[in-house]
């Protein structure tokens, strides 16, 4: 290649972290739903390990990569679905960032992984479900399903929260972040 | 040669800080509180209100047996209203996931059929929504 494109250090771990959750975000995509909107949302285990290692700047480049790429390669880009998950991602990355400030603020109550993945997890759901209703379904009957939603969005964020933490833990003494 | 040692093999959930504790306490709180709000008045509806492209089209009394055809942006959609319940009974949609959701019969309970832009909603004296908000 004639014009070689400079790559920073930040650029390579951006874009394997974000194969990494794409991969993740596509096996899933083949997985049965009972709900629309309910999935497990494992691809966030590696948002939360480019938080935890990285910073959330880096998180959210990964995230939006993730979606972008992800409904790319399934079809569904600019579709509902896209939009749903692009706003789902938005609003649990803010939450995300708040909720760092918060365990940077008042460390005797900070938040682990787990906190950070049960905090973006309902940011998720909720985000996603506010634009499911502003945008596709303008009835208030669909309020009837938030609480479960919820309920989903809370058990699978504990999961993803403990399966990020066990990766962190194991992952940690073999990085070498120089 | 690399040699992977399991650094930690017990198998103990990882530890919960303070902050994730109280953070797991609060969001069963708002779940409690969510289930209340939307799901705790299921009281059963006397009344359905038909919508037609998110405008109200129609009110009957549920407790009257008819059968409504409502004009639909695909055709009509065939309502079947008995004994406290209504149903789609059919509607010129692909999924007729609305047919397949079967009766309905208490206050705020919906059913829509998207495509064909109707959907129902049980209206009842003690609604589980005090505004609906457009």
């Amino acid at each position: 290649m004639n014009q070689a494109l400079t790559t920073t250090k930040e650029d390579h771990i951006i874009v394997w972290l974000a194969a990494l959750a794409i991969t993740i975000h596509i096996a899933e995509a083949a997985l049965p739903t009972p709900l629309p909107g309910v999935k497990p949302g494992l691809a966030n285990v590696v948002t939360l390990i480019a938080v935890y290692f990285f910073g959330w700047r880096i998180a959210l480049w990964v995230s939006l990569l993730r979606i972008l790429v992800g409904s790319l390669i399934i079809g569904s880009f600019l579709s509902p679905t896209f939009f749903l998950s692009l706003s789902g991602a938005i609003c649990s990355l803010l939450m995300l960032r708040l909720a760092l400030w918060w365990s940077a603020s008042v460390p005797m109550l900070r938040f682990s992984t787990i906190g950070y993945s049960i905090i973006a997890a309902m940011a998720h759901m909720y985000g996603q479900f506010w634009i499911a209703y502003w945008l596709f379904i303008h009835h208030a009957g669909i309020f009837n399903i938030l609480p479960i939603l919820m309920t989903v969005s809370v058990i699978f964020g504990i999961v993803s929260g403990i399966v990020a933490k066990e990766v962190i833990q194991r992952l940690e003494p073999r990085l070498n972040l120089d | 040669m690399q040699h992977y040692h399991n650094t930690h093999t017990s198998l103990a959930l990882p530890r919960f800080t303070l902050g994730d504790k109280l953070l797991v306490a609060a969001s069963f709180f708002v779940l409690i509180v969510l289930y209340q709000i939307y799901w705790a008045s299921a009281a059963y509806g006397n009344q359905v209100e038909i919508l037609v492209d998110g405008k109200h089209w129609a009110s009957h009394d549920l407790f009257s047996t008819t059968q409504v055809e409502v004009p639909g942006k695909l055709g009509p959609s065939t309502l079947f209203i008995n004994a406290g319940k209504i149903r789609f009974l059919q509607s010129p949609c692909n999924g007729k996931q609305c047919v397949h959701q079967g009766w309905l019969e208490y206050g705020g309970e919906f059913a829509a059929c998207l495509p064909n832009r109707v959907s129902v909603r049980i209206l009842s004296h003690d609604p589980r929504f005090d505004t609906v908000n457009f």
